[in-house]
């Protein structure tokens, strides 16, 4: 049997030991992966149980070599995960969830990123200004919900009185909610030890439980997620408890807590298999909040949220508005929304023929305007295909005042192939010139052959200006433009690293999606979101022979990642 | 790699092995020891993505009249006289990697900023810039190197050193309120450059490695200060009970929440309970703040006196003017005297659309509409009228601050500036990315500690070229007395050197 790896290691992007010539090579062999490499086997090729037992990648991270077919031999890498704070839009959720209080906090956190998500653990931090924020919100949350019959109800189903036994009940009740999971009896004796501080110092019974929901909303076991190991000592990988997975099912789908329905399953062991889970996955996407995929998960991978902040210049753009760009990023949820929901099969996210559209984005596209709102439209032009086509997408990866096939590049090889490309460490070059306003148009193509000359340059730039440059018939806000505004052509063809030769977006889109990265790169991005972790090849590589075994929608990546080991199991730190 | 060892570094080394007498030559405040003593105050303000070039456009060098500001600095001018803008000081050879992944890093190369024939070390070029860079300006420790070696991962980490404000904030922040304040103006979003977005969005990190994010909030501020006891004091008995009866629900929910996280631990792995421990130093702090200041009683010197907040503070200019006065106000209320502060973010690709564009190569007029994405700019062809307008907007703001702090009398004489240093620095040079010759400008004397009036040119040579950490060195023992021995790392092995050329 083989032993996991000490720890998942991270991709080329962070290169130390390896220097600068490590870092090279691995760009370049993500290179050859990139596209069709003739000597990777498909992922889809081989499902476990058919499998010759192949092994798991060599380079580890996500950006290594396309995967291997073959897992049968391999165990899956369980981890240690850190204990998990909320994220900023989780605790607003949570929040919401727990006591139907109207107040929204994140928006005044310290704003946390990293990995392209707001919700990996090892990256959101405790400083004393978040334990002083947390502490204030978690009061004047009480205090919102004591001054609130409706919700208070909903807190204290009972009657203070001189007795303890509300206050127990509420310790015991809305404990297992805010905890998610049962209150310790040394918790409930030192729950109920402040309400008696209180009553103590004057207040009233009713207010000594408000000061108990006070500490309940400040604790630790509420702002982390943590998960308990039965042995510190033992690094062997256990199954969690039925309520750590409820909990990370809800955070996972919901980016919130566990409903009443998943406390109960989590308490009656009905997620203590794969069925139990996946019936779950079936219920929670069936519930609004599940629209938090769209929101945040799908948001943050496709970079639909960057148009929140995106400005575009009102004298080369003067049509785009902060109300276009609010059609385009709903644009895009709804795109991504289609294939979540209607199970279609995430293979033709790249090349789908539909939009939607709103007026002023009709006008964009030159489709007609729907009756009202948002309507699905069919568009079988070759100017629009799939995501890449999406005015929103081309919108946020372009500069105020142009297009930079650089940033589309750059997104485009992270988003759909999972392949980052870093600025290596000690790469010693002054700032490339970016094509400056006002510059003729050609300088975007002159300008970026002037960066493959150097080959400090190249490594990266013969990965991402092929594909930036393939989608330049698309202005700076998405708009299919057969020429530059000075009248210059728009030369769109370009040479794939693995060979292949485009010219324009439909090529393109039929290129990226034929590389064996494509696939697999949804489910790096999904493991990474649900756990909160980095993703690891060999889990990717399991969750995606089980997935295209299937039939592969998002729905179904869901449940084979939340049933994966990985997700469902943990171990204790190396000591 | 050998080092030309001068007659200083022998000294300096000398120095460790003898440390009491050392210590004690190094801290002695000259002349000015029998003076009582008016309150110590560092302010570092910050402001990302480098300067203009024509931040060093200045004339003459020395002191006094040998000397001119360029007229990008204008706005400086009526602080010249308690002024020092140092060129060639740099913050790069705190890179652990640097002799291994860069070994040419002591060789020179031309530098990219139009100064005619000029060179720099080529180990000024940090990369990732814009993450690693402003992570190490107020430290001076290689971030990277700090994170693996307490097994954290360097790219998702928040964790970094800890910075000379928090080193301070520990010695001599326990006299106020407030030990320290972090604050920030815009919050403008850019690239992570590979790393925890506390590196391009944070300044301070305290001695546990926690990233102390920023308030960007004036209400906030003002609320901040207002219960740190920058306000009027209540009157009403009745309020006054039911404040201590606040007080004390607090005291006893932070006690709960210090047993629960305890209780916790025992239960966690090693990496979990230093995840807590985070948790118990902010319940702690908090514990120390409910204990120390009862609401609602005037703290600070007689003259303090609560600003009032404009109803509508949205536009930036106005923001910029506010956050000014409640810097103001947190000093002269004494509620703390280190503060921290971010106009913007690393790499704020904000658009900067309420700046009109000038052409400060040609004093400044106005050649039509406004100015773009701040980090866009930053990088463009030539001297770009953008990017020199942001410069000076930032340089505006500063200067409404120093007229603010040299408005307010402080003791008996001397104002709040005079009894302060501000440093007003980036943490590149501009748009090379080079972290050589940042623009550094110092204001105030800190009570009579540092030269006014000067322009300082320092060595550009390898061997006597002074870093960023000298200058906290300095500060630390001249102006703070801490007696410390060594601060942030220098790849070529080279002890702290106080900067004497900016001593009185």
């Amino acid at each position: 049997m083989k032993q996991p790896p000490s720890a998942p290691e991270r991709r080329a992007s962070a290169p130390s030991a390896a220097g600068w010539r490590g870092a090279r090579v691995l760009l370049w062999c993500s290179a050859l992966g990139l596209i069709g490499c003739s000597s990777t086997p498909s992922p889809g090729a081989s499902p476990p149980d058919s499998s010759g037992g192949s092994t798991q990648t060599a380079t580890g991270g996500t950006s290594g070599a396309a995967p291997v077919g073959g897992t049968a031999t391999v165990d899956p890498y369980v981890g240690s995960k850190a204990i998990h704070r909320l994220s900023n839009v989780e605790y607003d959720n949570t929040l919401r969830d727990l006591t139907g209080t109207q107040l929204r906090f994140a928006s005044a956190f310290v704003n946390e990123e990293a990995e392209g998500f707001d919700n990996i653990a090892t990256a959101l931090s405790m400083s004393p200004r978040q334990v002083e924020d947390y502490f204030v919100a978690a009061r004047q949350v009480s205090a919102d919900v004591f001054a609130n019959q409706a919700l208070r109800d909903r807190v204290v189903p009972c009657k203070p009185d001189a007795s303890t036994a509300c206050a127990e009940q509420v310790i015991r009740d809305f404990g297992l909610k805010v905890f998610r999971r049962p209150v310790t009896a040394d918790e409930s004796a030192s729950l109920l030890k402040k309400y008696q501080d209180a009553l103590a110092l004057g207040v009233d019974a009713m207010g000594a439980l408000q000061h108990v929901v006070h500490i309940l909303l400040a604790s630790p076991q509420f702002l982390y997620r943590i998960e308990l190991d039965p042995d510190l000592n033992s690094p062997a990988p256990h199954r969690l408890d039925g309520y750590e997975l409820a909990t990370r099912m809800s955070y996972a789908l919901w980016s919130s807590t566990p409903d009443e329905e998943l406390l109960v399953q989590a308490a009656g062991g009905g997620l203590a298999n794969s069925e139990g889970l996946k019936a779950q996955v079936d219920r929670m996407l069936g519930d609004g909040r599940s629209e938090m995929l769209v929101k945040n998960f799908a948001a943050r991978w496709f970079g639909s949220k960057r148009l929140e902040d995106h400005v575009a210049s009102a004298t080369l753009f003067p049509g785009y508005t902060p109300a276009l760009g609010a059609s385009m990023q709903r644009e895009m949820e709804l795109y991504f929304s289609e294939f979540l929901y209607k199970d279609l099969p995430y293979s033709q996210f790249l090349s789908a023929d539909f939009n939607f559209v709103d007026g002023p984005l009709a006008a964009l596209y030159g489709l007609p305007a729907p009756a009202t709102g948002m309507q699905r439209v069919e568009n079988t032009s070759d100017e629009r295909v799939g995501l890449l086509g999406l005015a929103g997408f081309l919108t946020h990866t372009s500069r105020e005042t142009r297009t930079s096939p650089i940033i589309r590049g750059k997104w485009v090889l992270d988003a759909v192939l999972c392949t980052p490309l870093a600025v290596p460490a000690n790469l010693v070059i002054a700032p490339l010139e970016e094509p400056a306003e006002g510059d003729a148009p050609t300088t975007v193509r002159q300008q970026m052959e002037a960066h493959r000359v150097s080959p400090a340059c190249a490594g990266c730039h013969d990965m991402m200006d092929p594909i930036g440059l393939a989608l330049e018939r698309y202005d700076g806000i998405g708009r299919f433009r057969e020429k530059y505004a000075n009248g210059l052509p728009i030369d769109t063809s370009g040479t794939m690293p693995g060979g292949q030769k485009v010219d324009g977006l439909v090529s393109l889109v039929t290129a990226l999606a034929a590389s064996p990265k494509f696939l697999p790169c949804a489910a790096t991005k999904f493991e990474t979101y649900a756990l909160g972790a980095l993703s690891t090849d060999i889990n990717r590589d399991q969750i995606v022979a089980h997935w295209l075994a299937g039939s592969p929608t998002l729905r179904s990546l869901i449940k084979e990642t939340v049933t994966h080991e990985s997700f469902t199991s943990r171990r204790a730190e190396a000591l | 790699m050998k080092w030309r060892t001068s007659r200083r570094h022998v000294l300096r080394a000398a120095g460790v092995a003898l440390a009491l007498p050392w210590m004690e030559s190094l801290t002695a405040p000259l002349g000015h020891a029998a003076e009582a003593a008016a309150p110590k105050r560092f302010l570092p303000v910050y402001f990302p993505n480098g300067a203009s070039v024509l931040w060093w456009r200045t004339s003459g060098s020395g002191a006094g009249d040998a000397w001119k500001l360029s007229p990008l600095l204008a706005p400086f001018e009526p602080f010249k006289k308690k002024m020092q803008l140092i060129r060639q000081l740099g913050n790069f050879s705190w890179r652990s990697d640097l002799m291994t992944m860069n070994p040419a890093w002591n060789t020179y190369r031309e530098r990219n900023d139009f100064c005619g024939v000029c060179k720099m070390p080529s180990g000024a070029f940090v990369l990732p810039s814009h993450s690693r860079d402003p992570s190490a300006l107020l430290n001076c420790v290689d971030g990277d190197a700090y994170r693996k070696s307490r097994g954290q991962d360097p790219g998702t980490s928040p964790m970094n050193g800890e910075t000379v404000d928090q080193l301070l904030a520990r010695s001599v922040g326990t006299t106020t309120p407030l030990a320290s304040m972090q604050l920030g103006l815009l919050d403008g979003v850019g690239g992570l450059d590979e790393r925890h977005s506390a590196m391009s969005r944070n300044m301070s990190w305290s001695k546990e490695g926690t990233a102390l994010g920023k308030d960007l909030d004036p209400k906030r501020v003002f609320d901040k200060l207002v219960a740190s006891g920058a306000g009027a004091s209540s009157a009403d008995p009745k309020a006054a009970a039911e404040a201590e009866r606040r007080r004390a629900l607090d005291a006893s929910a932070l006690d709960g929440l210090k047993d629960s996280a305890t209780k916790l631990q025992q239960r966690l792995g090693k990496s979990d309970r230093e995840r807590l421990d985070q948790f118990l130093t902010g319940v702690r702090e908090l514990e120390t703040k409910v204990n120390k200041v009862p609401s609602g009683t005037t703290g600070g010197a007689s003259s303090c006196t609560p600003i009032t907040l404009p109803a509508d503070m949205k536009a930036n200019d106005t923001r910029a003017h506010v956050m000014n006065d409640l810097i103001v106000m947190a000093l002269q209320c004494d509620v703390t005297r280190i503060i921290t502060y971010m106009l913007d973010n690393s790499r704020s690709d904000l658009v900067y659309s309420w700046v009109p564009r000038r052409d400060w190569e040609k004093g400044g007029a106005e050649v039509g509409g406004t100015c773009t994405a701040y980090h866009e700019s930053q990088h463009h062809t030539g001297i770009s009228p953008d990017f020199a307008s942001i410069t000076r907007w930032h340089v505006e703001v500063m200067a409404d601050l120093l007229k603010k702090m040299d408005a307010v009398q402080d003791g008996a004489s001397g104002t709040l500036l005079d009894h302060s240093l501000v440093m007003f620095t980036s943490d590149m040079h501009h748009g090379d990315h080079a972290s050589f010759d940042l623009p550094m400008a110092l204001f105030g004397s800190g009570d009579g500690t540092f030269r006014q009036d000067q322009l300082v040119s320092l060595p550009e040579t390898i061997e006597d070229m002074r870093q960023l950490r000298d200058l906290y060195f300095t500060v630390l023992n001249r102006y703070f007395g801490l007696g410390v021995e060594t601060f942030g790392s220098d790849l070529r092995g080279i002890p702290n050197q106080l900067m004497s050329e900016l001593l009185v």
